[in-house]
Parts: structure tokens; sequence; C-alpha cells
């Protein structure tokens, strides 16, 4: 969970212009928000090119800045903000490979289960169903399940309300019920350990 | 807490304090979800799905390679806050008085430029698109990273350009590029790389290598891995006379209309090995010659000597950070010794040490 207490005190070594606590920060957050950034638009060089303009930004403008006890929520509210603002700017051609975009397919579940045994595999045909997933469900699924926001913070963050997330969320397990249940036994028996028995 | 009694695996999934605990458990959540199993046992079987659930989840949600772009980014940000690009100035010794004036005057050239440089990162490279090739292009002051279609990085240059087709083809993956790039390439048997560089053409399988194009000729310098070289005129990459095959450490200088590929020592040589795997950089007393076969295994460059001359010659001192050339210029000093490059070797003249 978050540690609020030391959050502040690294926001506020940054605002001061610490450029170790800048650089603390960076390392801290750089890799999730590339793998949020990642998920939700599918184009490298523009996550890449928003995550320099965010870093380098707030370097630039911390003394306009205000404290904060959650750096990696403002952190990725800013990131979205700024993706939001790239796409609406510039020409949806640049997009290449813009994964999250493509509307759901009809894959058949089924049909990826039987295809596919094993675990590396079971992974991959997670992953495709996730990405098959219209682009919203995809943004909550990552946050929810990679970066344990709560409902509460992905309302805010996604400025939709809590109902909505909930709703979202249900309607994306749902999709994605059929392979949790195709799983094979064996595993199940390896998590006996975490359950004592 | 009674609504735990009734839950289908599902909803356990979608539990926010469930998840909470599957992805970072604390003694608390640890605590209060063994109890809920004490209490409800007969939602073992739903438990566990539904903690597989998410674990899987998380998993199949994860993507590999951020740590290496996280750093490229990084170093992005860190020249474009300097402002600066990624090769800094070299100031050069033994410049004299004048010298000194103009090394101030280039100081104070680069802070004026800081100053009223905008620090703004303003847009993205600029890419367009036509006819299913990609053409990159760096109009920034600074170097940046970019990512290739097979998750291959180029560090371009300012003014660089380089062009491939769209998701690179299922025979090759193939790079035009005008100006001065670094590449970091993935491993792929089944697609060489190639680099077309003026004319020059730069055959890699996995590797990290610069390549220099400008007016009249063109640099390759391999910093991983193996490149070979070859002139576009002979489609035959056979063709011994013009041909290379470079290793780390080793470039190739290529003048337009010039005769051939000559291969010699890159400025900056880096370690081809991690230097504290080797047999020890803290030398006490020790001979010379050891000193030697110890940088020739750190950097893959070989040094020749005459052994008898140099035989009595002892040192003590430990070569940490400084750069190949320094290290040899550290050594030589101590032993009255000088060395030069020819070609991919260093030769070292020296007398007899008493």
């Amino acid at each position: 969970m978050q540690k609020h207490l030391s959050d502040l005190t690294l926001w506020r070594a940054f605002l001061a212009g610490d450029k170790n606590a800048f650089a603390e920060i960076y390392n801290l957050y750089s890799g999730e928000l590339l793998s949020y950034g990642y998920r939700i638009t599918g184009n490298k060089q523009l996550i890449r090119d928003c995550i320099h303009s965010l870093f380098l930004h707030i370097w630039e403008h911390r003394e306009n800045l205000s404290e904060t006890d959650s750096i990696r929520f403002y952190l990725f509210r800013s990131l979205r903000n700024l993706i939001q603002q790239k796409k609406n700017s510039v020409k949806s051609e640049f997009f290449l490979e813009d994964i999250s975009m493509a509307a759901p397919s009809e894959i058949s579940f089924e049909q990826l289960i039987i295809e596919e045994e094993g675990r590396e595999k079971q992974l991959l045909s997670i992953r495709k169903a996730i990405q098959s997933l219209p682009p919203r469900q995809q943004e909550i699924i990552q946050l929810r399940y990679y970066h344990n926001m709560g409902t509460d913070e992905i309302a805010e963050l996604m400025e939709i309300n809590n109902q909505s997330v909930r709703n979202l969320l249900y309607r994306s397990i749902s999709h994605l019920r059929a392979f949790f249940e195709s799983l094979p036994k064996s595993w199940m028996a390896s998590l006996l350990l975490l359950f004592g028995g | 807490m009674e609504k735990y009694a009734s839950y289908g695996y599902e909803d356990f999934v979608r539990d926010d304090d469930f998840v909470d605990w599957v992805l970072s458990p604390t003694k608390e959540s640890d605590l209060f979800w063994h109890s809920i199993l004490d209490k409800y046992a007969f939602q073992k079987e739903n438990l566990k799905m539904a903690r597989m659930a998410v674990v899987r989840l998380r998993d199949a949600l994860k993507e590999a390679g951020n740590h290496e772009t996280s750093l490229e980014i990084w170093s992005d940000i860190q020249n474009s806050m300097s402002g600066r690009s990624r090769k800094s100035t070299i100031i050069r010794r033994n410049w004299g008085i004048l010298g000194v004036a103009a090394a101030l005057a280039l100081i104070l050239i680069s802070y004026a430029q800081d100053f009223w440089r905008s620090v703004e990162y303003k847009n993205t490279l600029v890419e367009s698109v036509a006819d299913g090739v990609i053409v990159l292009k760096n109009n920034h002051t600074v170097a940046l990273h970019r990512d290739l279609p097979d998750n291959s990085v180029v560090l371009m240059e300012p003014g660089s350009e380089v062009r491939y087709a769209d998701g690179f083809s299922a025979e090759g993956r193939k790079v035009t590029l005008s100006g001065e790039a670094f590449f970091d390439v993935v491993p792929d048997e089944k697609r060489p790389f190639v680099v077309e560089a003026g004319d020059l053409r730069v055959r890699v399988l996995g590797t990290s290598f610069r390549v220099k194009e400008g007016n009249d000729n063109v640099l390759v310098a391999v910093k991983t891995g193996k490149v070979s070289v070859f002139r576009q005129k002979d489609s035959q990459e056979n063709n011994a006379e013009d041909m290379a095959v470079l290793k780390p450490n080793e470039q190739v200088a290529y003048k337009r209309g010039g005769e051939g590929l000559e291969k010699t020592i890159v400025p900056d040589p880096m370690p081809v090995t991690e230097i504290s795997n080797l047999p020890g950089f803290s030398f006490h007393n020790e001979a010379v010659s050891r000193i030697f076969s110890a940088i020739e295994q750190a950097y893959g460059i070989e040094i020749a000597y005459e052994k008898k001359v140099l035989a009595n010659c002892r040192l003590t001192t430990s070569l940490g950070n400084e750069t190949l050339f320094e290290q040899l210029n550290v050594i030589c000093a101590a032993i009255g010794a000088s060395y030069e490059v020819q070609g991919t070797r260093i030769i070292v003249n020296g007398r007899e040490c008493l």
C-alpha cells in the first residue's frame, strides 16, 4: 500500500529541487507508468514521449506544483491527461499497432482454451483475451489487477463514478471467466500450501 | 463479513480487499483472510480459484522489457534537462593560454544556449508513414531513443533519420539510416538485421553498435556482439576485400571512393566482460605482462610487446574507473614506455626496467 509519510517527504524534497529525490520518484514509478501507458495506448513511441514530457514538465515546473500525499496517483493522472491530449492533437495514422483501440473481436473463448494448454500458453490466451476487451475494460483490469488500485482510486483516475467502475469490472471478469475455470487442477494443489491444506 | 459466506469465486475476484490481499499481502490482511477461511470452510474452493484467477491476471498483464525502456527514457530526460547531446564536448589537453580562453568561451556559449533554449520538450519525433514505410526523424537537439517493430531500440542523434518497412518483413529487418544512431538489436536468427548507411551495409543477428553516416564517409563501431560490414556495390557478401567482420570495441571507417575497409579500435573501448569477474584489477608489484593480460581479457583487444624487454617491469596500481587508454597511459608512464594503436592491436614499446 502507499507509504503516505515518506511520499510527502520525497515529494517535498523534489519540489525543493533535490535531483536525487526526482530520480528516486522516477525509479519508483516509471515502470508502472510504462505498463499502464502501454496498456492504454498500445503505442510505444507515444508512451515514451509522454513519460519523457511528463517528468521533464514536472521538473521544470516544480515550483508551481502543490504538495501531494500520493505521488503515484498524481503521476498516473497526469500521464492519463497527457495521453488524452496527445491523442486528440495527433492524427490517427500515426498510431501504429494501436492494440487497445481494436474493436472487441469475436473470439471463441472455448476455442482458445482447447487449443492452448500448459502454463505459458494459458498466460498467452488470457493475455489475448484481455487484449480483445474494449479499451476501458482493459484499462480497468490493468489498474485493478496489476497496479492494485482500489475502486475509489480508479473512479477518481478515470473520472467516472464508483458504480461504473464496478460495472466495468463485473463485465470484464465475466468475459474472462472461461479462462479461470479452465485452469488445470495441478495449480490448485500448489495453492494448498498457501491455505495450509 | 457475512457477505463472504455467499460469495461465488467471481465475487472474490471482484472484491477490493481480497484482490489487495493477493497482490500485496500484509500481516493484517493475511490474518483476516485466514480467519475467513476458518469461519467459512466451505468457501475453500472458491477462495482458491479466486486467488489463482487474480494471480493469473496479474501475470498476464505484466509487460516484459520495461526496465531497459525505463532506463532509456531516463537517459533521454537527462539529455533534455542538460540541453546537450549525449556526446559531450571533449576538452583536449595542452591547449596553452589561447586554448584556455577558447575553452572558457565554449563553456560560456553553452551556458547561454541553455539559458535561451526552451527546455520544454514539445513534440514527438517527426514520424510519417507512406506506402507502409515509416520514417523517423530527430529534429531535436538531443539524442532520443525509439523502438523498432521487433523491440530493438535505436538511439537517434540529433538530425538523424531512419526508414523501415512497417512491422519489418518476414525475411529480414532492414533500416536505412542517414546521420548517426546507436542500435541495440534483439536476436532473431530468422531475420537478419541490416542497416543501410550510404554505400555500406551492416548486418547483424543481435548485438549493439553505432553507425555514423556522413557526406564522405561511414563509420561503424561495435559495442557488443558481432557485425559484418560490406559494400553495397558488390552484392555478394563474400567478397573478402570489401567486407569486414567487427567484434566489440572494433570499428571500421569507410571513405566514399576509397580503397576498402580498415579496422581500428573505437576511441572509447568498453570492457567486454564484467570487471569484477576478472582475476583482479588491483595489482601489487605485479609483472607488467600479467597486467596487460588482464586488460586484454577485459577489452578483447590484443596488446603486443616484447616480453623479454619488459620482463622485469613491475607495477603497483589499481585500474578501476579509467578508460582503456587512460589505463595504458598510467602503465606506460610508470615503466617509461609508450603505446600506439595499429589496426585492431595495441603496440607497446618500452625499455628494460631496473
